[in-house]
């Protein structure tokens, strides 16, 4: 499909505290982006299995978005800080399989970050849009 | 069991209706398998909504329900305690948010239906795998913990008080009352703010629930709601509280004063203070820094800046006592030290350092301690010997006297003061003030016995054997270094030492018409200056490097070469020619400069064939000298000698390898300073003290070391005036060379004092001990050590309160450079009957100093807010205080002053605001719609430029004194203080509420609540108003004794857990253990938070965070793909 | 700390040397028991053997060229609680690194154990073992082998050692206590012993064996074999990344794999009880499964393939070893080895890992640092 009339699916984890609350901001404030995205709500970005980021890439996903707290609010002390080297073992499996690394995103987004979290998601999508759809999409069976 | 769910989705009136095609969702979802009723409904969060749910719950025995609306962070708990209500577990029920993530977001409605299908779906097939929880119960601690004391602060404490909980109120400042007790009028009503605002103050310091604990800042917070543990670490005041009766004596004479932070620097205040008079608690405090760098400079650690202070006030005795605390020789010193104090002094940052010797000086001269009573001296029979009586003999006795011990001075000449005698010339150190000091040592009682000599009269082994229990030894270097040069024996050359010491003591040698002196220290400028004074015509200065290595004081090369003496560097000495052993001149060569040598100072090398010679007919020879151990074989005892030839003595106790011999000055440094010998000696004498008790010297030689003294010292204060040095008047050359006397005059008293006022201060406290003096209650102890308290509290409010935004970086506004131009906060101090100018409304002349009323004055709003380039928000309650201010000037200084008012839009909102508004209007004030684009200087005036938007035309309005309405914003630290307590700062850097609506006072942590503009701008009624109902949260939590817990946490399934503890690695609250027996890792879940960190490890996925499983997790995602699949993205 | 001894070796070669010298560590009053691969009566089967009396070591085959699984995963069962007595184990030095792996892992435990590593020339994969075995009349396949492999000679067609040892970047046991040399010497005139810590120090100075420096051939006959490996590595990596550099190829690499997760339990480092997969986790509603095949036309049954290797990639990949045992052990012969240790590869020069290389290196996500990886934030 060419690139215009392709419509990205991304799912975001993003936790509890910072980044699902700065998306609560972001519609309290009536910014609209992308349908595109897809939150899934965690308590912390430290729960995020490794298991479920590849899911939703082999689930079709054209991008998996893993956001939290900044450095130092985590609200579990350090949960951000776990999240990140399994973001880092991700990026270094997947690329290799073909889901190019820009389709694996980790970010930090307070809590009154809704700006952020718009924008964020804005750059995901065009990002995204410009690689296009996910190879899974052709794959006929895995 | 068979699914049943109900699904219900929200229109929220058009919030989501209006985007959302809310009945096609219901009949989508509805098509899924297990859903039994699918429904769409106005409001679901209304009671017919709820009500809904739990009739469905019953009628159709649903098992799960799915709630599609707003954001489970606003409604989910509602919905759940519906589920409850109904007799279904509430953890059975999942919501999806297609408000804040659907309709709220997306503008195109078929797009925004599609997306809310999905995230239904995915709640539906995930709230199938969900499993019934139960909450824990944990008990709530009752005492609540109040952080600040503002009016927030006072308000909350209050209430929980008198609730009849225990509630500890903890404040930074020295004082409870915050922002609101520096005001002096509160809007609209005008009452005084301290008329309302200290009965508060006095009810928290009176109610028996209250614990205040102030000047002091939280350190530590662990646990979790109704079990929080709190570390207070409170500063010392140095002023006992309860004691302290706030009389104000120690600040009638603390010599130190300070811009006053209370008042905004506009005023002043002591080094110990009290904010104002009405402060809780009435305590006093102390600011004390860390000790400023004079006295840690001083080599015998005096107080500095403490006798600098007393020389201030004209306590001319005092300074002199507070010196001899450290040094028995006052004038001496004042004369004749090299003055490290004054390396170190900070005040060489603005202009030049305090004249520090001179004030030692002045205060010497002019204190009288025949006046002083005698000190007290309890007598001890053990007798000490010191032998020498030079600066460190002198200084040993003094110190050894006051402890009490029965001291013998012996010196080998017939004079007393070694070198202070016989090596320092009269013209510097005039014999009447060696002599008077040392009379007052000898005042207390030492015997004397001059002209014995040790080896010759008595040995170390004979003092013994007449009863001394401890030697001194401060026999200092006399001995003169030979030139080793051919001819140095001829006649005519003579050595330095014992030059002087011939002249000291009245018996000078012959000179003759032409005299050479070699050597570039202290001593060979003193021999040549004598040298010259005895009529010698020409004097010359030889010395082997350049003038910059020369050892002698600068100033007193200076001063030789003012009286004519000639200076010539770069020249070695070769040998004496001499004609029939009579010397006629001093053969040298040129020298060059080579790399450095040990000394660190560049090596002089000889540069070839530049023989020549210096016609002089008396030589003298001042090339150092050593100590003269000549007796030591005859002395007896077995005394250590270093290879430099001086003794070995252990750090600190300066104990000698001999136990009872002790020793220091010259003798063990080697020629030195008269400061770093007395200093030794009073470190010997507290050696021997000690050794007289019997006591471990070892404790000594580690105190010498001594930990690094801190350099937390008062700033330096910015655009300080710079004020000249005094400089001391000298006798002139041709005077002085006629004879002996003094050549430097003491200050004069104006010049002395004022020199004193230009000390900064570095320590603000100087320790100069007039508070303890004059305190009856006997309330200051200046040893007092900060402490760290730990209290057990239930919950927590936060009322930490605002900064005020300082205008500096608006240029334009020219705040900081125009006297006149205030902040909001200056001018209510200044309105202050408490404050600087008691209450009424004054100009600054170009000193700072108040002076007249304005005839004019500008009210500037939004300063700093609603302005992008700082803080966007509105401040909320400047247009109040700007009518307030325009009230009181018309009041204070007179109906006909002109005011005007800048404002953008006048905001008054509250009760009576507007009213007030209305009278402002009539009593005549001038508001002008448009805030300035600047403010100018001219000819006195401060005018005021920018363009009138309600007439369209630009303005220049010339006043005396601008008013800027500054922003409030959040306190500095909030983002440290925040993570204390696990809370969010917002954008605009106030903490973050758990919802701006409807959970304003809770934080993201439960059981910490917010009061008072520590959450957002707000004015007085609003912060009391919220400070209560913050209380009120606190109080419920107390009342209700019990909290639940969220029983989201996490399980370790031990059928598949292989027992790696990672997760025990990865647990930030330590909440899992290892069970040895089973080999697996358990979870205590009365620790355990449910952050997962364990579930996002385990690769086994034994470790699973209850109702956010694996599974659950993976069916949301399926239910997105499933349904995106079937309605597109 | 090392200390050089050796072994004369007299007729009957250096297995008999060998397996006198295990006697010797046997009959020593510390050592309980000793773990060896030891030829069963069965078949020329060689399997690790927990030997307690000496005379059951005569059918000891420490340096046979079979690999039927990973001792490591014996030994931790055997380590992970007090055996009641000290153990001698012989191990392969992939076997000693991803027992290294299991110890940090709590799977087992260095108490009470002494490591002994031999010089490792490879060994066959099951298959060629099996072959060779019943080919092998006069039970002397161990010794021929031995002779060729270690002198560096061509092995004879389709009986080339397997590919993960032909790829192999340490052939010498580094984590031993006890390192029997044979590169560089010849190994039936004298076998170099070396004691690498203290308490193979111990060992070795309580047997009275003569002291020995070690073969001066012996660092650069490893230099050229590792080097040749290296070569061979990169270019299965290549060939790998080519055959996998993207999902439709991964899919067809793996199209044979019918989720027997043989491959993790041959696995020495997937340490897991029981593996996710097998758990709960992955027993789907029924429903699900249709959702599925009506989501994507169709659905490949057993589900879950690519979902399990790439997940056991990311739990595996830091501490893979690169055994190969993973190959030996798939029902259809996917090249499953090439796969994972191109992938572990990648993942432990991210975290600058080294499985195997230090007891005290934590594995990378045991642990994180707050200033790290600043790099994978915001992209």
């Amino acid at each position: 499909m060419s690139h215009d009339d392709f419509e990205p699916t991304i799912i975001a984890f993003v936790c509890n505290w910072c980044t699902y609350t700065a998306a609560d901001l972001a519609g309290t404030s009536r910014l609209i982006y992308p349908i595109n995205v897809r939150l899934i709500r965690v308590m912390c970005t430290g729960m995020v299995d490794p298991k479920y980021v590849i899911k939703a890439f082999l689930e079709g996903a054209d991008a998996v978005l893993v956001s939290g707290c900044h450095p130092g609010d985590c609200h579990y002390i350090n949960g951000n800080f776990k999240a990140r080297r399994r973001v880092k073992l991700l990026k270094e499996i997947l690329p290799q399989f073909g889901f190019e690394p820009e389709r694996l995103k980790l970010t930090w987004i307070g809590a009154s970050d809704g700006l952020e979290f718009a924008h964020i998601v804005n750059e995901l999508v065009s990002a995204v849009k410009d690689l296009g759809p996910t190879e899974v999409r052709k794959t006929m069976v895995l | 069991m068979d699914m049943r769910i109900g699904f219900y989705i929200c229109h929220c009136g058009i919030n989501i209706a209006g985007r959302v095609d809310v009945e096609a969702v219901a009949e989508y979802i509805g098509t899924l398998p297990g859903v039994i009723v699918s429904r769409d409904y106005k409001f679901m969060c209304s009671d017919p909504g709820q009500e809904m749910i739990v009739d469905d719950i019953r009628e159709h025995g649903l098992n799960r329900v799915v709630v599609a609306s707003c954001s489970p962070r606003l409604h989910g708990k509602t919905f759940m305690s519906a589920c409850r209500r109904a007799g279904l577990n509430p953890y059975y029920f999942q919501m999806a948010s297609v408000r804040e993530q659907v309709s709220w977001v997306t503008e195109d409605p078929a797009r925004a239906t599609d997306k809310a299908k999905s995230l239904s779906r995915a709640a539906v097939n995930r709230v199938r795998l969900h499993e019934s929880l139960f909450a824990r119960h944990a008990k709530v601690h009752p005492d609540v913990l109040v952080v600040g004391g503002g009016i927030a602060g006072i308000q909350a404490a209050l209430d929980i008080g008198s609730a009849g909980r225990k509630v500890y109120l903890v404040e930074r400042q020295p004082t409870i009352g915050g922002h609101m007790l520096q005001f002096d009028k509160t809007f609209p009503t005008l009452d005084c703010a301290a008329c309302i605002g200290t009965p508060k103050m006095v009810e928290v310091a009176q109610n028996s629930n209250i614990e205040l604990i102030s000047y002091a800042e939280i350190q530590e917070v662990s646990g979790f709601i109704g079990n929080y543990t709190v570390t207070v670490r409170k500063r010392p005041r140095y002023v006992i509280e309860g004691v302290c009766t706030g009389c104000g004596e120690c600040a009638n004479v603390c010599p130190v004063s300070m811009p006053s932070e209370w008042d905004e620097g506009l005023g002043g205040r002591a080094a110990v203070y009290r904010s104002f008079p009405q402060a809780v608690p009435i305590t006093y405090v102390i600011d004390k820094r860390d000790r400023a760098p004079c006295t840690t400079a001083c080599p015998a650690g005096i107080n500095v800046q403490g006798y600098v202070q007393l020389i201030k006030l004209g306590k001319y005795d005092e300074a002199v006592r507070l010196i001899m605390e450290r040094l028995p020789l006052p004038g001496v010193l004042g004369r004749v030290c090299p003055h490290f104090c004054e390396q170190q002094c900070r005040r060489a940052e603005v202009d030049s350092a305090v004249a520090i010797r001179e004030l030692k000086r002045f205060a010497a001269d002019h204190a009288d301690p025949s006046r002083w009573e005698r000190p007290v001296i309890e007598e001890r029979e053990e007798r000490v010997a010191v032998v020498g009586s030079g600066p460190a003999g002198l200084s040993a006795a003094y110190y050894l006297r006051l402890d009490g011990f029965q001291v013998t001075l012996f010196e080998a000449l017939d004079k007393l003061g070694g070198m202070l005698r016989v090596g320092i010339p009269d013209y510097r150190l005039p014999p009447d003030v060696l002599d008077r000091e040392i009379d007052q040592i000898l005042d207390l009682g030492v015997e004397v016995r001059a002209g014995t000599v040790l080896g010759r009269d008595f040995t170390l082994d004979s003092l013994k054997d007449e009863g001394f229990g401890a030697v001194f030894l401060g026999i200092g270097a006399h001995r003169d270094l030979s030139l080793g040069v051919d001819g140095e024996g001829s006649e005519g050359v003579l050595r330095a030492v014992d030059f002087l010491r011939r002249v000291n003591l009245g018996d000078p040698a012959a000179l003759g018409r032409r005299v050479a002196v070699v050597g570039g220290g202290n001593v060979a400028v003193d021999a040549a200056r004598v040298a010259k004074r005895l009529g010698a015509e020409e004097v010359e200065i030889v010395y082997r490097r350049s003038e910059a290595e020369m050892p002698a004081y600068p100033e007193e090369i200076h001063e030789a070469k003012t009286e004519g003496i000639s200076v010539s560097c770069l020249k070695a000495p070769v040998r004496v020619k001499s004609e029939n052993g009579r010397a006629v001149g001093l053969e040298c060569i040129d020298t060059r400069l080579g790399p450095p040598d040990m000394s660190g100072r560049r090596r002089p090398e000889p540069v070839k064939d530049s023989e020549h010679l210096i016609r002089a007919d008396t030589i003298i020879t001042a090339i150092g000298q050593t100590v003269d151990n000549r007796w030591a074989r005859d002395a007896g005892g077995g005394l250590e000698w270093t290879g430099r030839g001086t003794l070995t003595v252990r750090p600190g106790a300066m104990q000698t390898s001999v136990p009872f011999v002790f020793a220091a000055g010259d003798a063990v440094s080697g020629p030195a300073s008269v400061v770093e010998a007395v200093a030794a000696g009073r470190r010997a004498a507290r050696g021997i003290g000690r050794y007289l008790d019997g006591e471990d010297l070892e404790q000594e030689a580690v105190e010498a070391e001594g930990p690094d003294p801190g350099k937390d010292w008062n700033p330096v204060p910015q655009g300080l005036p710079g004020e000249p040095r005094a400089q001391p008047s000298l006798l002139a050359p041709e005077e002085r060379i006629k004879g002996f006397a003094e050549v430097e005059e003491a200050l004069d008293e104006d010049a002395a004092r004022a020199e004193a006022d230009r000390c900064l201060n570095c320590g603000v406290c100087s320790e100069c001990m007039q508070c303890v003096k004059v305190c009856e209650a006997n309330a200051i102890d200046h040893t007092m050590q900060a402490e760290e308290i730990q209290v057990q509290v239930g919950s927590i409010i936060l009322a930490t309160g605002y900064d005020l935004w300082d205008p500096t970086p608006m240029k334009p506004f020219g705040y900081g450079r125009y006297r006149n131009v205030f902040t909001s906060l200056e001018f209510e101090r200044m309105n202050n009957a408490t404050g600087p100018t008691g209450g009424r409304i004054l100009m600054r002349d170009e000193n700072g100093a108040f002076t007249h009323p304005p005839e004019s004055v500008a009210i500037v709003h939004c300063v700093g807010s609603r302005d992008d380039r700082y803080h966007a928000y509105c401040s909320r309650v400047c247009c109040m205080y700007a009518l307030k201010y325009g009230h009181l000037v018309h009041d204070k200084v007179g109906p006909d002053t002109a005011i005007y008012d800048f404002y953008i839009d006048m905001r008054c909102f509250g009760k009576g605001y507007e009213e007030f508004y209305r009278r402002c209007q009539e009593e005549g004030v001038q508001f002008i719609r448009g805030k300035p684009a600047e403010i100018l200087h001219e000819d006195g005036k401060l005018v005021l430029v920018g363009e009138d938007t309600l007439m369209g035309r630009r303005y220049r309005v010339p006043v005396d004194m601008v008013v800027l309405c500054a922003a409030m914003q959040a306190r500095a630290d909030a983002g440290e203080t925040g993570r204390l307590f696990g809370i969010n700062q917002g954008r605009d850097g106030f903490y973050l509420e758990e919802h701006p609506k409807l959970a304003p006072l809770s934080t993201a942590s439960d059981g910490i609540y917010l009061a008072g503009t520590c959450q957002a701008p707000r004015d007085v009624p609003d912060t009391v108003a919220q400070a209560s109902g913050a209380a009120a949260k606190s109080l419920s939590l107390a009342s209700l004794g019990e909290v639940e817990i969220e029983p989201t946490t996490s399980w370790i399934d031990p059928d598949i857990c292989a027992g790696c503890q990672v997760c025990i690695g990865l647990c930030p609250y330590g909440a899992i253990e290892f069970d040895a027996q089973r080999m697996v890792s358990v979870v205590n879940d009365a620790v355990c938070k449910g952050c997962g960190s364990c579930s996002g490890f385990c690769p086994s996925g034994a470790a699973r965070c209850a109702s956010f499983k694996s599974v659950q997790i993976m069916a949301e995602m399926d239910g997105i793909f499933d349904a995106v699949h079937e309605v597109g993205r | 700390m090392s200390q050089g001894f050796k072994i004369e070796v007299k007729e009957g070669g250096a297995e008999c040397a060998l397996r006198d010298f295990l006697e010797k560590i046997l009959n020593l009053d510390e050592i309980r028991a000793v773990l060896t691969p030891l030829r069963l009566p069965y078949q020329g089967a060689v399997m690790p053997v927990l030997v307690s009396h000496g005379d059951r070591l005569g059918a000891a085959e420490p340096l046979s060229p079979a690999y039927p699984l990973s001792g490591a995963r014996i030994l931790s069962r055997l380590t992970r609680q007090e055996a009641g007595g000290r153990v001698a184990a012989v191990l392969r030095p992939c076997e000693i690194r991803a027992f290294v792996e299991l110890v940090k892992l709590k799977q087992a435990s260095l108490d009470n154990l002494i490591l002994i590593g031999a010089d490792c020339a490879g060994a066959f994969s099951n298959d060629v073992y099996k072959r060779a075995a019943a080919e092998d009349a006069d039970g002397d396949l161990a010794r021929r082998f031995r002779q060729a492999a270690y002198a560096g000679e061509e092995l004879p067609a389709g009986y080339e050692t397997a590919p993960a040892c032909r790829v192999c970047g340490h052939i010498t046991p580094d984590g031993a206590d006890v390192l029997i040399g044979l590169f560089g010497v010849d190994a039936d005139r004298e076998i170099w012993l070396e004691a690498r810590t203290e308490v193979g120090k111990a060992l070795l100075e309580g047997m009275d064996l003569p002291e020995g420096e070690e073969p001066k051939a012996r660092s650069g006959v490893i230099k050229d074999r590792v080097g040749k490996n290296r070569e061979r590595r990169d270019e299965m990596f290549h060939k790998t990344r080519e055959a996998t550099g993207g999902l439709e190829k991964l899919a067809s690499y793996l199209a044979s794999c019918v989720n027997c997760l043989n491959c993790r339990v041959a696995c020495p480092v997937c340490y897991c009880r029981e593996c996710v997969f097998g758990t709960d986790v992955f027993e789907h509603e029924p429903r699900q499964y249709m959702n599925w095949a009506d989501r994507k036309g169709a659905v490949k049954m057993p589900a879950d393939t690519v979902f399990y290797h790439l997940t056991r990639m990311a739990h595996m990949a830091a501490s893979c070893v690169g055994c190969g045992q993973c190959s030996n052990a798939c029902p259809n012969d996917i090249p499953v080895m090439d796969l994972f240790c191109t992938v572990a590869h990648g993942v432990q020069e991210g975290f600058e890992y080294e499985p195997g290389r230090d007891v005290e290196e934590p594995p990378p996500l045991a642990v994180f640092r707050e200033d790290e990886f600043a790099e994978v934030v915001g992209r």
